[in-house]
């Protein structure tokens, strides 16, 4: 059950806004290539997390739990600092106005 | 700047206001990010019999995933940039058919390291189709339900995965894991469609219209979006989705080690294949399970996304 509910919260509720919160935030100009960087880079640094998170547990022993909490928090206070400086774009309408100089 | 609130006068329901032109460019979209799903989580299913097949390591198939994941940064930064300056379509096309055809020649593999290569060329193509296929459906897509259909499109990776568990139930009996490799060369076909019914989006066009036009065309998109003016906007891009992921695999750690906890409980590793049902294969696949410590089954890469 948890796991479900795990999946739902955070695989459903965080993952869901990407697409259009990335497309919506940048220019016409640089769309595809900006929501591609940040995206995919993002990918690369989640891939680590468990290698760097099971080999803090080994060398400090401490068990997963606690590089468990750190990661998490680590994450969602960067995650809420992002949003917080990133712009809001609800409701906004793409044109294709030259932004990029 | 026109907002959500001049436009939601209209009385029309939210799925009736999209135009046919819409729908087939989300479906485009859709229909690449799921079978880009498919192609890549038949992967987890057959992980075992390659390494028997092979006489790897199950670890050094599990790499294979890892190195896939990686050059998805290639691909789509390479796709992004082709669609900022030729268009959405063809690196949505090409991307679609070169993951398939990728698929599709590991499945000849007379090596584990012919297997390698082709399963993390890929990922290029995978990481491809991402940017491609989510900027088009954006941008066509009509901002009333803009957030609630992206969200659509990203969570049809799942769907994806119940694609591929459920081929994997109904044919990798008679088909092996050749054939399910195989069969991942179909995802091709929805190239036709994206090239005949998807027509590029308005506003991409006008905008590449105008940048000919006032000559302020951007030749290096990569570079533009660390510009002094795009820059805030592209960090607190990457802080906010890399911040997202760490938290979401260091969560995810934990339920990879329940679910390690419940399958090694109920029956041992050395037991494969054969009665158990399909969802527990996926189930165990997925999370990388097999190694012989939590720890270590810890380490491993996780597959989402």
């Amino acid at each position: 059950m948890g796991f479900i509910l795990q999946g739902m919260c955070a695989g459903g509720g965080m993952q869901g806004q990407m697409v259009a919160y990335l497309n919506e935030r940048f220019p016409t100009e640089i769309r595809a290539t900006a929501s591609a960087f940040c995206y995919h880079q993002a990918g690369i640094f989640g891939g680590f997390v468990p290698v760097i998170l099971t080999f803090l547990a080994e060398h400090f022993g401490t068990g997963l739990a606690t590089p468990m909490i750190i990661g998490t928090w680590i994450g969602c206070i960067a995650w809420a600092v992002a949003v917080f400086y990133g712009p809001e774009t609800n409701g906004k309408v793409l044109v294709p106005d030259l932004v990029v100089a | 700047m026109v907002t959500a609130a001049d436009l939601s006068g209209s009385s029309v329901a939210w799925w009736r206001e999209p135009t046919k032109e819409q729908w087939l460019a989300w479906v485009a979209a859709w229909l690449g990010w799921t079978l880009d799903a498919f192609d890549f989580t038949m992967f987890l299913l057959i992980m075992v019999p390659i390494s028997q097949e092979f006489h790897v390591p199950l670890t050094d198939v599990a790499f294979v995933l890892s190195v896939t994941l990686w050059l998805r940064l290639v691909g789509a930064v390479g796709s992004g940039w082709l669609a900022d300056r030729v268009g959405r379509k063809i690196p949505l096309m090409i991307s679609i058919l070169w993951y398939s055809l990728s698929n599709f020649a590991a499945g000849f593999s007379p090596t584990f390291t012919y297997l390698f290569l082709f399963r993390a060329l890929l990922g290029i193509g995978m990481g491809g189709e991402w940017p491609a296929g989510g900027v088009l459906a954006m941008e066509t897509w009509p901002v009333r339900s803009r957030g609630f259909m992206g969200g659509v499109l990203q969570g049809s990776w799942g769907l994806g995965f119940m694609l591929s568990s459920g081929v994997y139930g109904l044919f990798y009996a008679s088909i092996g894991w050749r054939g399910m490799l195989w069969i991942g060369v179909l995802p091709a076909l929805s190239v036709f469609f994206v090239r005949k019914f998807v027509k590029e989006p308005p506003i991409w066009l006008e905008n590449r219209r105008r940048q000919r036009l006032e000559q302020r065309e951007v030749h290096a998109p990569l570079i533009a979006i660390f510009q002094k003016q795009i820059l805030a906007n592209t960090l607190t891009a990457c802080v906010w989705l890399g911040g997202g992921f760490i938290a979401y695999y260091s969560v995810t750690l934990c339920s990879r080690r329940i679910c390690k906890r419940i399958c090694t409980s109920r029956r041992g590793w050395s037991r494969r294949r054969s009665s158990s049902p399909i969802w527990e294969h996926s189930w165990r696949r997925a999370d990388g399970a097999g190694g012989p410590t939590a720890l270590a089954d810890a380490g491993r890469p996780s597959f989402r996304h």
